[in-house]
């Protein structure tokens, strides 16, 4: 296809979206509005994610080991502890370290536990740390019935928590968002193809003159694309906006809470590239998707 | 040029809109086929523009096997042939200029070319004087005027022209008529479809004619070419 050819086709494909208007305003209203929800709540939970992963660091477990156990029954412990696949690291302390490691935390008032070297009322135990929060449990329950161990200590209620929630926000999350996605594809369809329908005696006029399928498509897929990125310019516009205006909302607020949150929040310049590159991605595809196929279904080009 | 080899049309429901047709037609004739409504003229034309395949029979024009060519040919093909409705087909947004100029930018010809030869186009059926006036602004025979210029763009093989007089005063028809055969003059391939046996017998040129989808009739005109 020669340049002037293609500059003119997407000349056409524009002014189709002047000749409809207020469907091109409604299509462009309801595609903004679900990229700045759908951006809107990834940007939460990027937020979200970034405190949980500060919590999910913290995901270290303690197996206490009873006094009675024999060397056999740590040694089979620590084999079992090595086996396992969500185990990042782990080490073992025995009780003479645990009285160390006692005094040491004591600083000065250490010397309170001298001379119970012989008479050690601490137990020996393994330290782990785990690849992710949500093998707490799991892990907890391979462990508990070997013979020596004592007690487990980990953070299980909190795992569960945040485990729970971080898949119950991904569940709700997708379901929106794939809602959002297809009303949004419907109404750029309907506006599509009410252009297809004003253009329809030039469209039968290319078809007898010999113009190429491309030829016949390519304006309206420019139009579906054009409303995909006026609406991500939009929507990147209006969420920058919301962003800033709540965090410094936050910032001015005297509730303690909100200020440590907007304090933590994730500066918008290091994520403002992802968030217009998604809104475009999405705009595009989304605008050339819909044309392409209500051209498919109107035309049978 | 054009050739119909024992070509049937049915559609689903039984009606046989053309039975065991054969037609050839030569490069540089001027043809009439005639016929009532009904007679398969409108799927002989549809057949020719390859909006529609035969059930059974073969067609070659200009080189185009339609029954084997692959879909994305079809466009080339019709740019072999210009066509002509009695209706007109105008976008009444464009001028005259523009409607013809549509049609070469649709099918990828450079700005340059455009503006050469439109100009051309437009003296040669003789509506020099109104290039950017609008349809609605022309009469029917000026309008068909348009339509002949933008079917001629493409310097086609074939012009097929379906009732090209059937919505034009009858003196003006004659013009029209008149122009058709100035064309073919210059070499091109020239068929009207029609149902009006005054216009093909003022013309003495071949005519065919169709009854119940057969051809009833193959006559070689007085002044045939």
């Amino acid at each position: 296809m020669r340049g002037s050819s293609l500059g003119y086709l997407i000349k056409k494909g524009i002014s189709n979206i002047w000749l409809n208007r207020m469907m091109s305003a409604a299509s462009m209203g309801i595609l903004t509005a679900c990229l700045i929800i759908v951006g809107g709540s990834g940007l939460l939970a990027v937020n979200i994610r970034d405190i949980f992963t500060a919590i999910e660091n913290q995901n270290e477990m303690v197996i206490f080991i009873k006094e009675d156990a024999t060397e056999e029954d740590v040694t089979v412990l620590g084999d079992k502890i090595d086996s396992l696949d969500h185990v990042s690291d782990y080490y073992y302390v025995s009780k003479a370290e645990a009285l160390e490691e006692q005094k040491e935390y004591m600083g000065e008032k250490g010397y309170l536990l001298d001379g119970l070297e012989d008479d050690n009322p601490l137990p020996a135990s393994y330290r782990l740390t785990l690849s992710g929060l949500e093998y707490l449990n799991e892990t907890v329950e391979q462990l508990q019935h070997y013979r020596g161990v004592d007690t487990i200590s980990a953070p299980t209620d909190l795992a569960d928590t945040l485990t729970g929630v971080e898949k119950t926000a991904l569940v709700l999350g997708s379901i929106i968002i794939g809602i959002l996605i297809v009303a949004s594809t419907v109404v750029i369809s309907n506006t599509i193809r009410l252009t297809l329908f004003a253009r329809r005696r030039e469209i039968n006029i290319m078809r007898y003159v010999g113009a190429t399928n491309g030829f016949i498509r390519l304006p309206f897929v420019v139009e579906g694309m054009t409303i995909g990125i006026f609406s991500a310019v939009l929507a990147f516009g209006v969420i920058w906006a919301i962003y800033q205006s709540l965090g410094s909302l936050f910032a001015e607020t005297r509730i303690s809470w909100l200020t440590s949150v907007s304090n933590n929040l994730i500066p918008f310049m290091n994520l403002w590239y992802y968030v217009l590159g998604g809104f475009l991605i999405a705009g595009i595809l989304i605008g050339s998707l819909s044309s392409s196929s209500s051209i498919r279904r109107y035309l049978k080009v | 040029m054009i050739e119909f080899r024992n070509v049937s049309k049915n559609y689903p429901g039984g009606t046989h809109a053309l039975d065991d047709v054969d037609i050839s037609i030569d490069k540089g004739e001027f043809v009439f086929i005639l016929g009532h409504s009904g007679a398969g003229k409108s799927t002989l034309l549809k057949l020719m523009l390859r909006e529609e395949l035969p059930s059974k029979g073969s067609i070659m024009i200009a080189d185009y096997n339609l029954v084997k060519m692959k879909k994305r040919q079809v466009p080339y093909l019709r740019r072999e042939l210009g066509v002509v409705f009695q209706d007109f087909r105008l976008i009444p947004s464009m001028t005259a200029y523009e409607n013809v100029a549509f049609a070469m930018r649709v099918t990828n010809i450079s700005s340059k070319e455009i503006r050469r030869r439109v100009p051309y186009i437009l003296r040669i059926v003789g509506l020099e004087d109104k290039m950017h006036v609008y349809p609605d602004q022309l009469s029917g025979g000026e309008q068909q005027r348009v339509a002949l210029a933008r079917a001629l763009v493409h310097n086609p093989k074939i012009i097929l022209a379906d009732e090209p007089t059937g919505n034009i005063d009858p003196e003006l028809s004659l013009e029209i008529m008149e122009l058709l055969l100035e064309i073919n003059k210059l070499g091109t391939t020239v068929v009207v479809v029609t149902h009006d046996v005054a216009l093909a017998n003022r013309f003495h040129a071949r005519t065919i004619t169709l009854d119940h989808g057969r051809v009833v009739s193959d006559t070689k005109g007085k002044n045939a070419v």
